[in-house]
């Protein structure tokens, strides 16, 4: 592969690892708000609202903040039950084969889901709930898992077109 | 179309790409895509689907699956898992097959700690699964007990589960979780059973092996330092929702805190710890809600569709006897469950189960208590079993799906005779409730 492709794929592990630790610092800060309004509602009555919708919003994050590292590592579940048994000829057709399937539907729902958030921008959509954030916020998740899962399954389609075993 | 067709027609091309390797996730995600673009009106309909993908995500219900996951990694980076374990070794002595009776053991404890069955595989499976194929235990008897008592973490109080229940179903929450103790306990009597008698017929399933004799003083303080504690850890989740502190999903964060609080205690929530902890809890959550969040709108494809409830009508319309209807119903879920998470299947068929078991004029109660059962039973069946995709995940490397499939097929008998046991003995559920609410 040549010198700026792997350049590329380190800056592409970085931001992985830096996305899943982010995703990991808001799960604790869910902890956190959810402890705190527990708390605050037994201790002096009072009870915050948002605490729910940013919980909500934060699992969000955590998914498509967390899945681009979880793919890199290959730790996404997967069914091996024909796969393990295949040989190591047609075990790479299957993993150029998956990775171009994954290609593809992660590429098309960064493309759709840019298009959503572009839309709900513009329209200036707010979510029908306390908070009433704009919902382009909440949206932009999507695209951005996805684009890094995209790049991830072309590395994987790639290096295994290449001759690697992934 | 004929609803079997058009189940065929979803279900075979997501068959094909998972056992071709593709992500389970992304499996769903290629069905959900191609789906939505046919059926639900080209690229407006996959703007839709990335809307339903968000919406499904955004859901407080889902964020005990997060949160429990918390408590299972604290408890095990911290070794507090490891301690609890260590005092059940101690009383086990040398029972043949006792690291699998540990686990039906563990299983209940962990399920009193959590309340999402995949938290207590995770927890279980990385901690048993390890020693038990060190001592030569079979995979039939190391992956299978897991499979099946940590299932029992959403039949025994606090499930998550049987909140949801109580919620889609409009049932009480307090009644469905002092009627589904029993059951729990009943399933848990029924895989020590299957344990003894198989170990009993067939040794070399998992081999006895020579441990040393543990004063009745030592298991005592053992218990009282490793066990004891953890009534801090219940109390923080089960506790708090009896007392109408918290809610089932508030309690998970309490819990959580709870663990890592425990941890402290015993001088083991080291940074490093407290990382892993986070780091990998997030991890498993993400790898469970990424499914979850294909599945959830997979099931919305098979909604419009109306396979799914074409499905459900040419059950409960068939002319037999009510009895009838209800075996039926329950093994819909199971068959459900052997595609879709338990979340997606409770949403479909509760709205439409719950007023026909009222209308027919049994408790409602008994019968969630049977359905939760059956969700357990269909999550830990092949082919697609959620339970069974999250012991793969922590079972040591090698370990095929072939081998999780053949361990979890007893114990899905003794779920079956569970829900047999259950249907023929009602009183094993409205008992106790009868008995806590009069």
């Amino acid at each position: 592969m040549p010198h700026f492709y792997q350049t590329v794929v380190r800056v592409f592990s970085r931001l992985n690892l830096f996305c899943a630790g982010f995703g990991a610092a808001i799960l604790f800060f869910v902890a956190t708000i959810i402890l705190w309004e527990v708390l605050s509602r037994a201790i002096f009555g009072q009870s915050r609202l948002w605490v729910i919708e940013v919980s909500e919003y934060s699992l969000l994050f955590i998914t498509f903040l967390g899945a681009p590292y979880l793919l890199e590592k290959n730790m996404h579940v997967v069914l091996d039950i024909v796969y393990d048994n295949l040989g190591p000829g047609w075990r790479r057709v299957a993993t150029v084969t998956n990775a171009t399937l994954g290609l593809a539907i992660c590429a098309t729902l960064t493309v759709v889901g840019i298009m959503v958030v572009i839309d709900q921008y513009q329209v200036g959509v707010r979510q029908s709930t306390v908070m009433t954030p704009y919902s382009f916020w909440i949206t932009a998740a999507l695209p951005l898992g996805m684009f890094l899962m995209s790049f991830q399954f072309l590395d994987k389609g790639l290096r295994s077109f290449a001759g690697e075993d992934i | 179309m004929e609803w079997y067709f058009v189940i065929a027609i979803v279900l075979t091309p997501l068959l094909i790409l998972m056992t071709m390797g593709l992500p389970v996730a992304f499996s769903f995600l290629a069905v959900n895509l191609v789906g939505s673009y046919i059926l639900l009106g080209g690229i407006n309909g996959v703007q839709q689907l990335v809307l339903n993908t968000v919406d499904s995500l955004s859901s407080f219900t889902l964020v005990p699956i997060a949160l429990f996951m918390i408590m299972g990694e604290a408890m095990f980076q911290s070794r507090i898992a490891i301690d609890l374990m260590d005092t059940l070794d101690k009383w086990f002595g040398r029972l043949r097959g006792r690291l699998a009776f540990m686990a039906v053991g563990g299983g209940v404890l962990f399920s009193t700690l959590t309340g999402n069955s995949m938290g207590s595989i995770a927890l279980l499976g990385s901690s048993l699964v390890p020693e038990m194929e060190k001592r030569g235990y079979k995979k039939p008897m190391s992956l299978g007990p897991i499979l099946g008592s940590a299932g029992l973490a959403i039949m025994i109080p606090p499930s998550s589960l049987a909140v949801v229940l109580g919620v889609v179903g409009d049932l009480s929450i307090g009644r469905i979780l002092i009627g589904i103790i029993v059951p729990g306990l009943l399933m848990a009597v029924l895989y020590a059973l299957y344990i003894y008698i198989r170990c009993t017929i067939e040794p070399d399933i998992a081999p006895s092996f020579d441990v040393p004799h543990v004063p009745l003083s030592e298991k005592l303080s053992a218990t009282v330092i490793n066990i004891l504690p953890l009534t801090l850890v219940v109390f923080s989740v089960v506790g708090v929702i009896f007392l109408g502190i918290a809610t089932p999903s508030e309690a998970a964060a309490t819990g959580a805190f709870a663990t890592l609080a425990l941890a402290a205690l015993k001088g083991r929530l080291s940074s490093s710890v407290f990382s892993k902890t986070m780091f990998s809890s997030t991890n498993i959550s993400v790898m469970v809600l990424l499914i979850v969040s294909g599945a959830v709108a997979f099931t919305q494809l098979l909604a419009f569709t109306g396979a799914t409830f074409g499905m459900v009508d040419a059950i409960v319309s068939l002319d037999v006897s009510k009895e009838t209807i209800i075996i039926m119903m329950l093994i819909a879920v199971i068959f459900l469950g052997m595609f879709m998470g338990p979340l997606p299947i409770m949403l479909i068929t509760l709205p439409i189960f719950i007023p026909i078991v009222i209308q027919f004029g049994f408790d409602p109660i008994w019968f969630a208590a049977m359905y939760l059962v059956s969700i357990e039973t269909g999550a830990t069946s092949p082919p697609l079993g959620a339970a069974l995709f999250v012991m793969k995940a922590v079972a040591p490397k090698g370990t095929t799906m072939n081998q999780i499939y053949r361990a979890a097929m007893p114990f899905i008998i003794c779920d079956l005779l569970a829900i047999a046991i259950l249907f023929y003995f009602p009183v094993l559920v409205t008992g106790p409730v009868e008995y806590m609410f009069r």
